[in-house]
């Protein structure tokens, strides 16, 4: 016999097509920001052709001449060349800084907080972690202007430089304390808590009878921890580590304000100033507003729209990791 | 055994074997006045017992009685609940194991443990067996598969593994992870081995499998049984205690326990009327 | 013998991993203090009623902290009205849809906010017209917070347990009346949580407003349209990298009122998850 379901009442079908039209919304917000995005970007896709992705400049070209250069059916202004891959080493480099810190960082803050800590400093451990996670990025960048930079300028670029200056990147260049070091610093210092937190509750799930079974054989805690809880969780480990670079990846006010600001060269070292695709859209606005041609505008788009994808692959890489994806761990926090 | 030179001379050693007997049950692990606190509340109550060397001692009583905890002091497991106080003494051989300042990594080297349901890591069989000897700073290959084969001939596994050592763990059926769980302990050179009700898991032909196991290992190993079950205790155990509220009611050869028990209490848990 | 060497180089191992995981939580930590040292010590001085009566023409940043909440809460109306529907839609109605859905909501939470902004500006202030206005910036702030409110009101409502909502189909009652009677008011902490930190995050967004809200040194006339608005974290950002210290001291006293503002919202968050384990 086939299962029949029981015809819904009008009601509740009423109530269903219209919470589902408002659920709609958030699917149409996804596709206009793509759609509004690329649609805006294709005259400078059509302009900057691959040159975009194998240059680095940020140039709007001539501003005093009336005289106007076509090119693919696209009207600039005649020397006007824009390329991202300042921007794209900028943005991959500082996040893939924060992360080499944040990972290992984080792993161990969460260890000590779910199993060294005792039960009184726990929660409050967890509290200030979410407080850290839930700063709004000017603060850390003004925390960024005010402390690190000094910091790095007068201690840490020194010291980096002293023992590690063998190595080309690593050695003494000029050092305002506003650099990629001083990014991929603050970058490990936002995402950590994301990540901590996530692996933290994931080793608090770690089965008691394997960590016994570890235990029973004469196991140190560490030997447990590095054999038995650290393994349990290596998926959830990567899933919150692609998490974290997602957000560095679209972070742009810290960094904008530690950053130092320039557009087209590539950072020779790691104390050079960058801009990252995110603080780019920024600060180069203004400006773009002078070009009468509009094309800055549209290459700004263009480059909103890589970011976009760059920071979706690393969200779906974490879709694969971490079940549930991004909501799903910022809600299991702020249920308990 | 014990070897005595008589005598030297005229070119010649004469030696007297003591009795095999009297040796052997000397006491391997001795309670004195153990009582275990969980909180305010005294759970085991001033235990004063002796687990004979090559010899399986089983502990039973009804639910909550204290078996389990008592087992737990011995390899000092009871140090993870973190309301567990203990007073008085355990001893392995002449070392008072409750002491702060005894190695508890190192009593674990000598007091294995098997758990009430199977644990196998989520490794290969191989890698299961090794963990044991790994920690403790074996490392070259050759040795090590020579003692995870010994290991599992003596938990009488290998047969069964030998052509699939690399295989996860969690793919054997339950008796069977229950012999890689003691192949994993044994791996160590444990003297003495814990196990807390390690049949109460697995189906009768797997239960079978591990009763006559422990009549193998106690050749070489002091076996110290926590279990439910008074007809497997009666199979397998040289010695009885029985536990009754925290408090040591009987203990005595498993025979005179079950036949001819000396006390009431005793007697009415094995006919049945409680527990 | 071999195990008892081995054994004491272990127990360093370990005595060092227990120390070195601790040190490095205090070291993460310590910035948390340290930013809230320097911006105490830095606005304190500079608190007067000068500064909140005044605008940020002259020396005050009434205008920023009126903006703010003008914004949020412009935002938060369209934001929950949607986010908590969207939620009621994926909690009730399950199926195909609802995991597309709940698929795109976790799209949405990884856009970053300056391209929500960019986008902002070229539907709203430009295509639309609006110029810079509140309305422009409301709706980028609402795309950031739907999908927290959205997912966090899906949590709450699937917490209600299935007997009381029976009890309520039993006695006859329709979905909408069982949800809006029955299963809002047992998860309300649950969804009042997930808007309070939705409303957090977007207090301390500055990505987003810079092109959809510009700034505006004075007090917000509150049109909706062709009228930017000043805001809170434009002071932070713009002010404090100027020469002069009154722009500076402006600057760390916004910082203040924001970080009160946020740790507010964020005790009760934590008071209200309280509450709802409790009952």
């Amino acid at each position: 016999m086939r299962r029949q379901r029981t015809p819904e009442n009008r009601g509740d079908r009423a109530y269903r097509l219209a919470t589902a039209a408002v659920a709609a919304s958030i699917p149409i917000f996804m596709f206009a920001i793509l759609i509004f995005i690329f649609q805006y970007s294709l005259p400078a896709i059509r302009f900057n052709g691959l040159g975009f992705f194998t240059t680095s400049s940020w140039n709007l070209g001539n501003l005093n001449t009336a005289a106007t250069v076509v090119k693919n059916g696209v009207t600039g202004l005649p020397g006007a060349s824009y390329g991202v891959i300042g921007l794209l080493v900028g943005t991959l480099f500082s996040s893939a800084i924060a992360l080499l810190i944040a990972v290992p960082t984080s792993i161990a803050i969460a260890l000590f907080t779910a199993e060294d800590a005792p039960r009184v400093v726990r929660e409050p451990l967890v509290a200030l972690e979410d407080l850290l996670a839930g700063i709004p990025s000017v603060i850390y960048g003004l925390w960024g202007i005010t402390v690190l930079v000094p910091l790095v300028q007068s201690t840490i670029a020194p010291g980096m430089s002293k023992v590690l200056g063998f190595v080309p990147f690593f050695g003494g260049g000029t050092n305002t304390g506003y650099g990629l070091l001083t990014c991929g610093l603050i970058l490990a210092l936002m995402v950590t808590p994301i990540i901590s937190s996530t692996v933290r509750e994931s080793f608090a799930k770690t089965p008691s009878e394997l960590k016994e079974g570890a235990l029973a054989l004469g196991c140190t805690k560490w030997e447990v921890q590095r054999r038995i809880t650290i393994p349990f969780s290596k998926t959830t480990i990567a899933g919150a580590s692609m998490l974290g670079l997602g957000r560095a990846l679209g972070e742009t006010m810290a960094v904008l304000m530690v950053g130092g600001g320039s557009y087209a060269a590539l950072p020779s070292k790691i104390y050079s100033p960058i801009s990252t695709m995110a603080t780019a859209i920024v600060s180069l606005l203004d400006s773009a507003f002078q070009d009468p041609t509009g094309l800055a505008l549209y290459s700004l788009a263009e480059v909103a729209l890589v970011l976009f994808a760059v920071t979706l692959a690393a969200n779906m890489a974490a879709r694969v990791f971490v079940s549930g994806g991004v909501t799903k761990a910022f809600v299991s926090r702020s249920e308990a | 055994m014990v070897e005595v030179l008589i005598e030297e001379g005229r070119g010649q050693r004469v030696t007297l074997m003591t009795s095999a007997a009297s040796s052997a049950s000397d006491a391997k692990v001795r309670l004195e006045t153990l009582s275990v606190f969980y909180g305010d509340r005294k759970f085991v109550q001033d235990i004063s017992l002796n687990f004979k060397e090559n010899r399986v001692t089983a502990m039973m009583g009804p639910s909550g009685c204290g078996k389990t905890t008592v087992l737990k002091t011995i390899n000092r497991m009871i140090d993870l609940v973190p309301s567990a106080r203990t007073e008085g003494s355990v001893f392995v051989d002449e070392d008072n194991v409750l002491d702060s300042s005894f190695d508890v990594t190192l009593l674990r080297r000598r007091v294995g443990m098997v758990f009430q349901k199977p644990n196998p890591f989520p490794n290969s069989i191989y890698d299961n067996v090794a963990f044991g000897p790994r920690i403790h700073g074996t490392k070259e290959k050759k040795v090590l598969d020579q003692i995870v084969e010994d290991s599992l001939k003596g938990a009488g596994l290998y047969n069964e593994v030998k052509d699939s050592l690399s295989k996860q763990a969690s793919a054997l059926s339950g008796g069977q992870q229950q012999r890689l769980c003691i192949a994993r302990a044994i791996a160590v050179r444990p003297e003495v081995l814990l196990l807390d009700e390690p049949t109460s898991a697995l189906d009768p032909s797997g239960s079978l499998k591990v009763e006559q196991l422990m009549t193998e290992l106690k050749k070489d190993y002091t076996l110290v049984l926590v279990t439910h079950n008074m007809q497997q205790a009666a199979r397998v155990a040289d010695f009885t205690a029985f536990l009754y509220e925290g408090k040591l009611v009987e203990y005595g050869e498993t025979g005179q326990v079950f036949e001819n028990p000396k006390e009431e209490l005793t007697e009415r848990y094995i006919t049945g009327k409680f527990g | 013998m071999k195990s008892e060497k081995g054994l004491s180089s272990r127990k360093v191992v370990d005595k060092s991993v227990r120390g070195l995981t601790l040190l490095v939580t205090l070291l993460i930590l310590a910035p948390l203090f340290d930013m809230i040292y320097i911006i105490v010590s830095n606005a304190v001085p500079s608190l007067s009623l000068d500064m909140f009566i005044h605008t940020t023409v002259t020396d005050g940043i009434l205008n920023a902290i009126v903006g703010s909440l003008f914004l949020v809460l412009l935002s938060s109306v369209i934001a929950v009205s949607l986010g908590v529907f969207s939620g009621v839609y994926l909690a009730e109605f399950g199926g195909r849809s609802a995991s597309f859905i709940r698929f795109f909501a976790d799209v949405l939470t990884g856009v970053p906010s300056i391209v929500v902004g960019y986008f902002g500006y070229i539907v709203f202030v430009l295509y639309l017209g609006w110029g810079y206005s509140a309305m422009a910036a409301a709706i980028a702030l609402t795309i950031i917070m739907i999908p927290y409110v959205t997912r966090t009101t899906e949590f709450a409502l699937r917490k209600v347990p299935s007997e009381i909502k029976e009890g309520s189909y039993a006695l006859g009652a329709s979905k909408a009346t069982t949800v809006n009677r029955i299963s809002f008011r047992y998860a309300a902490p649950g969804i009042m949580t997930g808007i309070l930190i939705a409303v957090s995050i977007s207090l301390g967004e500055t990505a987003p407003l810079i092109y959809t809200a510009y700034f505006y040194n004075y007090l917000p006339n509150l049109a909706l349209f062709h009228s930017p608005v000043g805001y809170l974290t434009w002071v932070i950002w713009a002010f404090i990298n100027e020469p002069l210290a009154l722009a500076h001291q402006q600057a760390f006293v916004s910082s203040f009122v924001l970080m009160v503002f946020v740790l507010c919202l964020g005790l009760g968050a934590r008071f209200l998850v309280a509450r709802w384990w409790k009952s």
